[in-house]
């Protein structure tokens, strides 16, 4: 029986789960195939793995990012029931527990995960996944939309935030920033101080993985504006405006992690009155200008 | 607690304290009216996958109930939304196929299944707006007197606020958007070459060549346009 679809070529098995129907020659009668020609006697095997993300790094990797795809065949083909060792709902998922090939999506927390496959005749392999969950946010290569239009100074930075660690990916994945309350002091000194709001909906990340991790296709613009009247000549007084952002991320569609809090992003905008610097950060990225001393009327 | 979030905990649940029937009659059993029809799909792709792959149920059965779940998921769902259409197509290529062993040899039956998935590209493929590119920003709040993420609760001034307010919409807007067409095309380039697999295999057989290409004027991609009309 090949439900799901399967093509073999002389010989060279290829079934998948997510393949088409095998339309040519059918299994041969009592070899006990049941998957598109899968053999059911008892040669050894190994499991072979595929990651769906061609990045980061090789495809047979088996540290995957949480969500993360992975696509599990047999070597030699050879029809095994797919089980996850110990499962307690809690380990990922695998998409058919029965034929040559199946496909394992990751969990939404950090762990090691085992997938075994099994023979009729009882012969088992086992492969394991380190299963990682985000480290750190960062941003991409910035580029500076820095810009003095009097009577304003606009520091800042335009980029694509990123996920860490860079050596697995989260493109099934989704990324949003929290709320929080800033600190401000000097010039920048707000009262009340102003909360961060939340981005309002959850953001998909995407299969490109950079040297500053899973990268978000849409760039982020991160700038201070103020009136250049705030600093004045020969002004003594340093500002600090602090935003410790955090992100979250979660695997798409939900999952069970509750929206994992990863990393707290600090968001700052600084000015120091002895070299007239104003400067914009936010996580690995930063833009700065020197505020120019007020024209003299 | 949302209702969606019991329900996720309660899918993690299916393969190992509820017969293959008991996990039906959850899909069954789910309310709609308190979900969103996002959710909705959400749940059933979950359902299905962990159904088709519960070691502890018979192969066979598990994989009809997981294509019945697919059918229920393809009657409801909407092909403008991207999270939808990519949770669909993997449930689609997965296990869109009808549940009885003569389905290889029923070439009828295959290319029935296949012109279900044309149309499913096709409507994704009618969605998919050309003047978006990934690349675009979204332009920040520049005043001296607001700091671009803040909540507008906190700006006194009444005209600034509203502006700002007007702002805050826009970029909600403009987020939805960008998930939407992010997510189609993410649809169309991850299952793309399960499309292209089935094509080509349908298309060994004479008496389908015809009725394949004819599936081609349905669709824009250059890969499955050659898969089709080979």
């Amino acid at each position: 029986m090949c439900l799901a679809g399967c093509t073999s070529d002389s010989g060279n098995e290829t079934a998948s789960q997510s393949a088409p129907p095998e339309t040519t020659t059918p299994p041969s009668a009592g070899t006990g195939t049941s998957n598109g020609g899968a053999t059911a006697t008892c040669e050894p095997f190994v499991i072979t793995s595929e990651t769906v993300a061609t990045t980061p790094g090789a495809r047979t990797r088996t540290r995957i990012g949480i969500g993360e795809e992975v696509d599990l065949a047999t070597d030699p083909v050879t029809t095994v029931t797919w089980t996850i060792v110990s499962d307690n709902g809690q380990k990922g998922t695998l998409s058919t527990a029965s034929g040559s090939t199946s496909q394992y999506t990751a969990c939404d927390r950090a762990k090691s995960v085992t997938i075994k496959a099994e023979s009729a005749c009882g012969r088992t392999d086992t492969q394991t996944f380190t299963v990682v969950e985000p480290s750190d946010g960062r941003f991409t290569a910035e580029t500076d939309v820095s810009a003095i239009t009097p009577p304003t100074i606009k520091v800042g930075f335009q980029a694509a935030p990123g996920i860490m660690p860079n050596d697995v990916s989260f493109y099934n994945c989704d990324l949003r920033e929290g709320v929080c309350a800033a600190i401000t002091s000097g010039v920048f000194l707000r009262t009340p101080p102003p909360n961060h709001a939340d981005t309002g909906q959850w953001l998909p990340l995407t299969s490109t993985v950079g040297p500053d991790g899973t990268e978000f296709s849409g760039h982020d613009t991160v700038t201070g504006t103020r009136l250049l009247s705030q600093f004045p000549q020969n002004g003594t007084t340093d500002g600090l405006f602090h935003w410790p952002i955090p992100w979250r991320l979660q695997v798409r569609g939900g999952g069970t992690n509750g929206g994992l809090v990863f990393d707290t992003v600090d968001h700052e905008l600084t000015y120091t009155a002895s070299t007239r610097l104003m400067k914009m950060q936010k996580a690995n990225r930063s833009a700065q200008l020197t505020v120019p001393q007020p024209t003299v009327p | 607690m949302t209702y969606y979030a019991d329900l996720t905990r309660e899918i993690a649940m299916i393969c190992l304290s509820m017969s293959l029937g008991n996990a039906e009659g959850f899909v069954q059993d789910v309310e709609i009216s308190k979900l969103s029809k996002t959710e909705y799909i959400a749940v059933l792709a979950a359902s299905a996958v962990r159904i088709g792959g519960c070691a502890n149920y018979d192969p066979a059965s598990a994989f009809a109930a997981a294509s019945r779940v697919t059918e229920r998921a393809l009657a409801t769902y909407d092909p403008a939304s991207g999270d939808q259409t990519l949770d669909l197509m993997g449930l689609m290529t997965k296990y869109m196929r009808y549940p009885d062993s003569s389905f290889q040899q029923d070439h009828a039956a295959q290319l029935e299944v296949f012109e279900v998935w044309i149309d499913t590209w096709a409507k994704a493929e009618a969605h998919i707006d050309p003047s978006w590119s990934p690349s675009d920003s979204f332009p920040p709040f520049e005043h001296p007197d607001v700091i671009d993420g803040q909540g507008a609760d906190d700006i006194q001034n009444a005209d600034l606020k509203s502006a700002y307010e007007t702002h805050l919409a826009n970029k909600q807007t403009f987020l939805t958007r960008h998930r939407n067409q992010s997510l189609l095309r993410r649809a169309l380039d991850q299952h793309g070459d399960a499309f292209v697999r089935y094509a080509e295999d349908l298309g060994k057989l004479p008496e389908l060549s015809d009725r394949l290409k004819a599936l081609a004027d349905r669709v824009n991609a250059p890969m499955l346009v050659a898969a089709l009309t080979k």
